[in-house]
């Protein structure tokens, strides 16, 4: 612990621009997958509150068995499997990065799907029945009525969700990806000071994240504020 | 009553009842989390499945058992969470 200080002061010039390097990558694989948890949660949260049983039963499946996983099980999945089922197919884009991303917004699209679920359902059936009885069709009703008013419903469970995916890119680099905590590992044991640089990591993980929920923090006192 | 006797009785028979729910989805939420401690060496589900893997190469298959093992796990936890949720709702 002593000679910390004196390890920084040798290394950090190191150390330091190239994990931060690395933060673009971890902060890269944490905004795709966002968006690829944000499709597919909208996806099966509207097929999850459909009408058609079928589409219902499907949703249901899909956010119990991707909730059910560990997010290393499904980044394992994501990534090893496809490769190995369809041989024959062009693996060439299926980077790490794709992997990560596919991965985690796969496992994030199930927790904002059940998410974005609770939102559409909070809100009355009122609602819909007046955008429908002045004559818009359900889709639009679903576009102008209800999902706004959800989306302000669900902003801060979402938020939270982001906070946790900047978190959660950490595990990929057991698959391999180029991002922090890969970066922070290929440097403990080149230089033998796992201590102090998965130190920095974490004081860098933390620096990206906190701003973050002080963010959230703001956004639903805010948001209290309106109600 | 002695406030001792108040929260053994009163207090705590209520406050855990209200807990329990929650309490049930952090257990599930742990067991999934168990499964990133190989990387620091600890032989559990997914050491195991990732040393079978290089014996085997059949990393499809292997994983998607170690899945179906973790459902079998974490689906019975989440139905028990759901029926006392729901039984809390009932009480309140």
């Amino acid at each position: 612990m002593l000679q910390l200080p004196s390890l920084y002061a040798e290394n950090i010039h190191r150390w330091l621009p190239e994990m931060l390097y690395y933060c673009q990558a971890t902060l890269a694989i944490a905004a795709a997958s966002f968006v690829v948890a944000v499709v597919i949660g909208i996806f099966f949260a509207l097929c999850r509150t459909s009408r058609y049983g079928l589409l219902r039963a499907i949703a249901i499946v899909y956010i119990e068995i991707a909730r059910g996983l560990p997010i290393v099980v499904v980044l394992y999945i994501v990534y090893f499997a496809p490769p190995q089922i369809f041989p024959d197919w062009n693996w060439r884009w299926f980077t790490t990065f794709a992997g990560a991303v596919l991965g985690l917004g796969i496992h994030g699209g199930a927790i904002l799907a059940e998410v974005f679920r609770s939102g559409i359902e909070a809100l009355h059936r009122g609602q819909r029945e007046a955008a429908l009885t002045l004559g818009m069709t359900p889709a639009k009703a679903m576009a102008y009525i209800i999902l706004p008013q959800a989306i302000r419903i669900v902003l801060p469970p979402v938020a939270n969700y982001a906070i946790g995916l900047l978190k959660d890119t950490a595990l990929c680099s057991l698959i391999g990806a180029n991002e922090l905590m890969n970066d922070a590992k290929s440097i403990a044991f080149a230089d033998y000071q796992p201590m102090a640089v998965f130190v920095l990591a974490a004081a860098l993980y933390f620096a990206m994240s906190y701003p973050l929920s002080l963010g959230v923090r703001y956004m639903e006192k805010r948001m209290s504020h309106g109600r | 009553m002695t406030p001792a006797r108040a929260m053994r009785y009163i207090i705590l028979p209520q406050a855990v009842r209200t807990m329990l729910p929650p309490i049930t989805n952090f257990a599930i939420v742990l067991l999934k989390d168990t499964a990133i401690i190989f990387a620091v060496g600890v032989v559990e589900i997914m050491a195991l499945a990732r040393q079978l893997v290089t014996e085997t190469i059949q990393s499809a298959a292997v994983f998607m058992v170690v899945g179906v093992i973790y459902l079998c796990m974490t689906i019975p936890m989440a139905r028990i969470a759901a029926r006392l949720e729901r039984a809390k709702q009932a009480w309140q």
